[in-house]
């Protein structure tokens, strides 16, 4: 007989690990156009910066959640 | 509750009838410096790529190349971030010059931030300064600004052309109207 093992830790370790470096990045990202939005000179320009930006976030983001379903233990 | 407020003006305190003259920002061998410090930790990247291929080929195959690529994905995440902070905190970071003040907004960090201006009445002396092989050949250098106050020294640190700004203040404290001008005091014999 075998014992039981708690095969989920690891991967819940993982994940909220993981979560909290999004976190960070989302909280860093977001003062970062904060402040250029409201102390920027021009603001199309902030938003156009501000948008370019949030869209590679975005797809970076997806390519880092399928990498880390592509995880097995 | 309280919204952030977009004025149209360019910097806080701005007056109505105020002609901005000059606005600068550090020359642009300040942002490529730091650029090149961003371009080696994206080094990091290619070179980890190169150095798995000819040293630890197993990390190229199951199970751990799901462990990599997620690295990479979250690397390269902050590389970005690294990218926009850098590029916000150089494009925040200016120096104003109107014909009644001189402004210095410095963005030291996304969270510090100090707006200073001095009145061109108080101006007591004004130098430029060029040093090193790039200030030289690519004529960017600090301007100091010495006010009426002792202590007190507003510096436009590496931007271009510093002789030109400095030439600029001293001409826009002589349109001045005399009785606007610090009353200095005689010198004694």
């Amino acid at each position: 007989m075998t014992p039981y093992q708690p095969t989920s830790l690891w991967p819940t370790i993982l994940a909220l690990v993981f979560y909290i470096l999004m976190a960070a990045y989302v909280l860093y990202s977001l003062l970062a156009i904060y402040a250029l939005v409201k102390f920027g000179r021009s603001k199309g320009l902030a938003i156009l910066v501000s948008l370019f930006y949030l869209a590679i976030s975005s797809g970076l983001y997806a390519a880092a959640v399928i990498n880390l379903n592509n995880i097995k233990f | 509750m309280n919204w952030p407020s977009f004025k149209p003006s360019f910097f806080p305190g701005q007056q109505e009838n105020e002609r901005i003259c000059l606005v600068v920002r550090e020359h642009w061998m300040v942002l490529f410096f730091r650029l090149s410090a961003w371009l080696i930790f994206a080094a990091v990247l290619v070179l980890s790529d190169w150095f798995i291929g000819m040293y630890l080929p197993a990390l190229k195959s199951d199970p751990w190349v799901a462990w990599v690529s997620l690295l990479r994905s979250v690397y390269l995440m902050f590389l970005m971030l690294g990218l926009l902070i850098i590029w916000v905190i150089y494009y925040l970071n200016v120096q104003i010059i109107t014909n009644e003040r001189v402004v210095d907004i410095e963005q030291d960090s996304l969270l510090k931030r100090r707006v200073s201006e001095l009145h061109l009445s108080r101006l007591e002396d004004v130098t430029s300064e060029v040093n090193g092989i790039f200030g030289t050949f690519l004529n960017y250098g600090n301007v100091y600004i010495q006010t009426a106050a002792e202590t007190e020294r507003f510096t436009f640190s590496r931007v271009p052309d510093p002789a030109a700004i400095e030439k600029m203040i001293l001409d826009l404290y002589e349109q001045l109207p005399e009785n606007e001008k610090l009353q200095k005091e005689p010198l004694k014999k």
